[in-house]
């Protein structure tokens, strides 16, 4: 792991109404790092990830991947909303992976990791279905290349959806709660494919419920409440024995 | 049974003179009539669907002046009856004289005709109910997919293209089929202001021959049949674009195909 944050978050705080659901996060996550996020929710964990690639707007503190702003550009020095394009670029850097998948329901699975490709990055046809079908059969899906998403079971839209991320060549994965709409049986099916990405470097903040995913892959988790992060550390530290009461609460109410 | 006797006092009714509907089935005029209003409703449709994916995309936009115009379009088009308005576009020489755009223009009424009065009446009315069919299209699609697109790096005309419309089309499709048949007997109303449809040439026929009842069962075995061709037609729609069958546009089909082989 190299000692240089890909991602830079200061006292961001973002509000629904009159509602604070983050009240200033500092948090940086390094290159090749493996970051969970634990809490309760409402405690802001997703509220945060879709903060880090502009689904959210924040209204303070800023958010920065690779020294670009989320949500802002620099112009003569001075912080501007950004364009449209410009948020489409940014995004670019970061694959996301959703609770639901939301994978596109009209295409198979082999145009849903190409179709990125072709209309986003401007790939040939033919060079887009040679990766998305590369990135599928990475998670062990190339059989199913021509199924429809509803006729895949969840771990396995979830593998597609990860597949799709992936093949646009992220700096940054955020995974929102990956595995709490799958059965339990399916949910070991994507942790697996999940630790593979871990291992190759990819660097990945995950908001996830599963501790033992969390203790063994993760390099640090922190744990968030009401707003806050209450505390950050070494994953096996972090769960094995955590020092706050609320965390320990948390962790007996989940195991 | 009594169906029956019902069915057979139609059949043998002589005021019916079935000689007469079957002389004037494939006569000129009645083709001619018909052709106008075949073309009358595929111009309309076209040019509603035109104006429904206008203004639902402008329904979406941020811009509460172009929301508040779409709302106000939908509520005048919709609730104005059809007739009073094919009435208002006939006569629009009367208070609008004269059309134009930067320098040239054109006197109204060499512009409006009975053909061109009913298209512009049967547009917008229709137009209104298209504006609603296509903007719960769009809301059909859940959010998810919409964000999947944009975490991709997709800006908004795009998602709209590839992910939205086409998932959109096939909750559009039914009910516009539904919208088509209506205007299609719809567009008898024509008749009142000369509009040259199948209707209107019925009605110049008996006005000289009083063979009322015979020309106006020539117009009904026309509206059933063209109504009856363009259930078909929806039936054929609807399963193509149903989600069971899967997705109509394969968006890279051929190519895939190629690359597998």
């Amino acid at each position: 792991m190299k000692q240089q944050p890909l991602v830079t978050i200061r006292d961001v705080r973002k509000c629904y109404g009159e509602i604070e659901v983050l009240k200033g996060i500092d948090l940086d996550v390094m290159h090749g790092e493996v970051l969970c996020l634990i809490g309760p929710s409402g405690s802001g964990k997703s509220t945060l990830l879709r903060c880090v690639n502009v689904l959210e707007q924040i209204d303070g503190g800023y958010i920065q991947v690779e020294n670009e702003f989320a949500g802002a550009t620099v112009k003569n020095g001075e912080l501007h909303e950004p364009s449209e394009a410009e948020i489409a670029r940014y995004r670019q850097r970061i694959g996301m992976v959703f609770q639901h998948f939301n994978l596109f329901s009209h295409l198979t699975a082999l145009e849903n990791v190409a179709i990125g490709l072709v209309k986003v990055r401007g790939f040939a046809r033919s060079e887009a279905v040679a990766r998305a079908r590369a990135s599928l059969s990475d998670v062990g899906l190339a059989h199913l290349e021509n199924s429809y998403p509803r006729h895949l079971s969840g771990g396995q839209q979830q593998r597609v959806a990860i597949a799709r991320a992936l093949a646009m060549e992220p700096k940054l994965m955020l995974f929102d709660e990956p595995t709490s709409a799958l059965d339990p049986e399916l949910v070991g099916e994507v942790l697996s494919v999940m630790r593979r990405v871990a291992e190759r470097g990819m660097t990945m903040i995950v908001v996830t419920h599963e501790m033992r995913f969390a203790r063994d892959v993760a390099d640090r988790v922190a744990f968030m409440d009401q707003g806050r992060i209450a505390e950050i550390d070494d994953a096996k530290k972090l769960i094995d024995s955590p020092t706050s009461e609320r965390t320990k609460n948390f962790l007996n109410h989940v195991r | 049974m009594i169906l029956g006797f019902l069915v057979y006092g139609f059949v043998t009714n002589e005021h019916l003179e079935w000689d007469v509907v079957g002389d004037y089935l494939f006569a000129d005029p009645i083709m001619e009539g018909l052709w106008m209003t075949i073309k009358l409703s595929l111009l309309s449709q076209l040019i509603a669907v035109l104006i429904g994916c206008l203004l639902a995309l402008l329904g979406e936009s941020r811009n509460p002046v172009f929301r508040t115009f779409v709302k106000a379009y939908v509520g005048l088009f919709r609730g104005l009856p059809l007739l009073v308005l094919l009435l208002i576009c006939f006569n629009a020489a009367l208070f609008i004289p004269r059309v134009g755009f930067g320098g040239a223009s054109w006197d109204t009424n060499t512009l409006i005709t009975g053909f061109t009065a009913a298209i512009i009446g049967l547009s917008l009315h229709e137009g209104a109910f298209m504006v609603e069919i296509i903007r719960a299209g769009f809301m059909s699609v859940p959010p998810g997919q919409r964000e999947a697109a944009q975490v991709l790096g997709m800006k908004r005309g795009l998602t709209m293209r590839t992910i939205v419309i086409p998932q959109a089309i096939r909750v559009i499709i039914p009910p516009t089929g539904n919208q088509f048949i209506s205007l299609l007997k719809a567009s008898s109303l024509v008749a009142v202001i000369g509009g040259g449809d199948l209707l209107t040439r019925a009605q110049q026929i008996y006005g000289s021959n009083f063979k009322v009842i015979p020309l106006l069962m020539v117009v009904s075995f026309w509206y059933l049949t063209i109504v009856m061709l363009a259930t078909l037609g929806q039936h054929f729609l609807e399963k193509k674009y149903s989600l069971s069958a899967g997705p109509q546009r394969k968006f890279m089909k051929s190519r895939v195909g190629e690359a597998s082989k």
